[in-house]
């Protein structure tokens, strides 16, 4: 279902995005994968933030964010925090944006799956 | 059952409508085509949206047609705003909404049924929704109301191009179809009526459930105005030659090919009154005119816009009204600059009989080419709009 969202989104269309991401996200929840939710939660809120819902799109990258800090995943936690900043940006919190901007880009994997600070 | 929710929830509104009391007998019939038995869907109680049988007593809504306008309504909803709708980014965004939902209507509904059940859902969006629907219902079954109480022959809202029927041939009856939509300027417009008693009597009693009411409206309202109109063009573009349109430039070479393609596209605009573009931004028209103060203030005081961010609407109840009118009014006037190909499609299948017979006197026709907007072009110049 999170594939086939992102196909969704490339082909333009946000609405179909939105149902199968947020099926996706149901499915992980049902099934318990708890280590897939921050990722499909991306695609909900990037799905909400092309139907132009900032106020829902920012709800879904501040869960992902914290989700993903919890359990380490520094990629998709650099993801969240780059499209809050987008969305932080468009209400016009520069900022705000700017940080988070910066954050994501300190933020790397390393080769250990660790931060890597430059 | 949202359907019929929605059918019962409009009735009741129809039924308290005053001069509808005067009426000794009336029912309504939600027609099912899924289950519809040949003999049903070959009689005069078949309609593809909803009409009135007077001698029966009888208004017939067709079920489909709600639950077609229900999967679009769903599908606009998914965007809190107006111009957030990606079927308002291009036509081919339209035409594919369309598609989609005639391809497989239950199933298509189903899925974005189920979206509304999810444990995260917003339970006040789905109530909205379904009133939303209960509105289009109400104003519907409110024209169809209009037939009894003003005596009118007969009528039948909202019927469509039939995709096994031949396209309008005859230059005399294009004319008068087409002309006969002078007519939806009647004073007699019954369905605006019930919906203005019914949103004032709601206002006694909750000025904000009204306000949020005819937000509903506008919101149900354009997306079956636009949804039908779309799907009608679609059958009518598979009828001239093109399988699958994307574009009204698809649209200006089509119809460049002859004369008698306006003539043809007389069957878009049904045989009575049933143009529901039409009907739709009179109908927002007149309702808002009688629950707002917007059409009487000042040209420069007026704004389409809402002055507020969606978040601060979004924290503060107080500022939502101003955002629902904001909203309804965008409604409004999209639908005016996009009846732009409708009104030049009638326009020149009016004049056709004349141009044909100015080709006989010059000895051969000129080549004629009308410029139809996209919807993207409407958009952009609704965004201009101050």
């Amino acid at each position: 279902m999170a594939v086939l969202s992102i196909l969704f989104d490339q082909c333009g269309f946000p609405d179909l995005a939105l149902t199968a991401a947020e099926e996706s996200v149901d499915l992980d929840r049902r099934l318990g994968l708890d280590e897939l939710i921050h990722g499909d939660l991306l695609n909900v809120g990037t799905a909400h933030l092309n139907l132009d819902n900032d106020a829902k799109a920012d709800a879904c990258f501040r869960e992902a964010l914290a989700l993903a800090l919890a359990r380490g995943d520094w990629a998709n936690a650099a993801s969240a925090s780059t499209n809050l900043g987008n969305v932080l940006a468009k209400r016009g919190e520069m900022t705000k944006a700017i940080m988070l901007l910066q954050v994501s880009e300190i933020d790397r994997y390393d080769v250990d799956g660790r931060v890597r600070r430059r | 059952m949202v359907v019929s929710a929605a059918v019962e929830h409009a009735l009741g509104a129809a039924a308290s409508f005053a001069p509808a009391q005067s009426l000794d007998e009336l029912h309504l019939c939600l027609l099912n085509p899924a289950v519809a038995s040949p003999e049903l869907m070959a009689s005069p109680f078949f309609t593809a949206g909803c009409q009135a049988l007077l001698d029966e007593k009888i208004i017939v809504l067709n079920e489909q047609f709600l639950l077609e306008i229900e999967a679009a309504m769903r599908s606009f909803a998914q965007s809190d705003s107006l111009l957030g709708a990606p079927f308002l980014k291009n036509d081919a965004q339209m035409f594919g909404l369309v598609r989609r939902i005639d391809a497989d209507p239950a199933r298509y509904l189903a899925r974005l049924r189920r979206q509304a059940q999810r444990e995260t859902a917003d339970a006040d969006a789905e109530r909205h929704l379904q009133h939303e629907l209960a509105m289009v219902a109400l104003f519907f079954i409110g024209h169809e109301l209009g037939h009894f109480l003003h005596g009118h022959p007969s009528g039948e809202f909202a019927t469509f191009v039939d995709p096994d029927v031949p396209l309008e041939s005859r230059i005399e009856d294009a004319v008068v179809k087409l002309c006969r939509h002078v007519d939806e300027f009647e004073p007699t417009q019954w369905a605006n009526r019930v919906v203005v008693a019914h949103l004032t009597g709601l206002a006694k009693q909750d000025a904000a459930a009204s306000e949020r009411g005819l937000y509903g409206l506008a919101r149900g309202l354009f997306v079956a105005a636009i949804y039908t109109w779309y799907k009608d063009l679609d059958v009518f573009a598979r009828k001239m030659g093109i399988d699958a349109i994307a574009d009204t430039r698809q649209l200006n070479t089509m119809m460049m090919q002859g004369r008698e393609r306006y003539i043809h596209s007389a069957s878009l605009f049904g045989e009575r009154h049933r143009f529901t573009w039409l009907r739709a931004a009179l109908a927002l028209e007149v309702v808002m005119r009688a629950r707002t103060t917007w059409f009487d203030l000042a040209p420069e005081a007026r704004s389409i816009w809402c002055a507020h961010s969606t978040e601060a609407v979004a924290n503060d109840p107080t500022l939502r009204g101003a955002f629902w009118l904001a909203e309804s009014l965008q409604r409004y006037f999209l639908l005016c600059v996009s009846m732009d190909t409708a009104v030049k499609l009638a326009t020149v299948g009016c004049s056709t009989g004349w141009m044909l017979e100015a080709d006989r006197r010059r000895g051969g026709p000129q080549i004629f080419i009308m410029q139809f907007m996209g919807i993207d072009d409407a958009v952009a110049r609704v965004r201009q709009m101050r």
